[in-house]
């Protein structure tokens, strides 16, 4: 906001602070001075306050308190769990690497039955492909905490023209994460569920 | 079971989509095409016949179940068997894909031995509809 831009009856009173202040200084009224700076201080910065106390309400009300998966509490928790899945992935995926060390070792033994012993290496191997889907399920929960840093972003650029009002995208829900989300269904969960219903 | 049988993947992460096939390769089935999402994924349906989609549900675009629905809604495609590979784990979305025509649901992360499990299921049921 200007001066050019202000209201009549705030051009006014500006006008007014303004000569009061003047005033103040050539009489030599220190105390009036600063109180007619003050004012106008006051008057110059109270748009952009009043601007920053209307973000932070409706950052509150997007990403507050209101629950599901918005607030920024959340999203560092959820962060949180992305660490956990990715390091038991490769705490997992090293333990199988182990286990194939010591099968390969003992191929060839008198007596071995070699052929059990490449399907187990087989069947480890399988697992460790299957264990690479944790890049899956942190790559959603940090699209989804990008999601909320952008909404933040847009809701900080919320007086530029054209801004779209804050708003978290949900095609899904995305992994469950405990304490967070209602507990998931387990694979076994999903299978008596599907067999309930005929499948 | 013919292992020449041609499987549509999707999934918005060539990540999963590279395990899947992986895993699909371990059972013997190479054939295979991917696609990120279910816009892309109608587009290689309408391409050529499939024997199997095997589809994540959580997508940008097109999600996994409206690609389901859109799969049972053509008369082309209705056939065709859909394995849904998914986070999703809520109740109420495993209903939803179940009443939509799913023909088996694999909760992510899930180990090698479950995918093989509900392959060799889908697989048996198409080589005892063959």
């Amino acid at each position: 906001m200007n001066a050019t831009a202000a209201p009549a009856q705030s051009r006014e009173a500006l006008v007014a602070c303004l000569h009061a202040a003047l005033d103040a200084l050539e009489q030599d009224d220190d105390g009036a001075w600063r109180r007619a700076v003050d004012e106008l201080v006051q008057w110059r910065t109270q748009p952009l306050v009043q601007g920053l106390v209307r973000l932070a309400r409706e950052l509150e009300t997007t990403l507050g308190t209101g629950g599901g998966n918005g607030s920024l509490h959340e999203a560092c928790l959820r962060l949180e769990h992305v660490v956990k899945v990715s390091e038991d992935a490769s705490h997992h995926t090293l333990d199988l690497i182990q286990d194939c060390g010591i099968l390969l070792g003992t191929l060839g033994g008198d007596g071995h039955d070699d052929e059990a012993t490449v399907a187990a290496i087989r069947s480890r191997l399988s697992e460790m492909t299957a264990a690479q889907g944790y890049q899956d399920l942190t790559g959603q929960i940090i699209r989804r905490v990008v999601e909320l840093v952008r909404a933040v972003h847009e809701g900080l650029g919320e007086y530029a023209p054209g801004t779209r009002p804050l708003q978290l995208d949900n095609r899904g829900h995305g992994p469950a994460v405990a304490g967070l989300d209602d507990p998931a269904a387990t694979q076994d969960d999903a299978n008596q569920l599907l067999s309930s219903l005929g499948l | 079971m013919d292992k020449n049988i041609r499987i549509l993947i999707v999934d918005d992460f060539s990540t999963m989509r590279r395990i899947v096939k992986n895993l699909l390769n371990d059972l013997g089935f190479f054939n295979t095409v991917e696609a990120d999402d279910g816009t892309s994924a109608l587009v290689e349906l309408r391409k050529g016949p499939f024997d199997l989609v095997i589809t994540d549900w959580n997508m940008p675009g097109m999600p996994g179940i409206d690609l389901l629905k859109a799969i049972r809604a053509d008369s082309a495609l209705s056939k065709i068997p859909v394995l849904m590979v998914t986070a999703e784990a809520k109740r109420e979305q495993i209903i939803e894909a179940a009443q939509a025509g799913v023909n088996g649901y694999v909760i992510k992360p899930f180990t090698a031995a479950t995918l093989n499990d509900k392959l060799t299921k889908v697989f048996e049921r198409l080589g005892a509809a063959a």
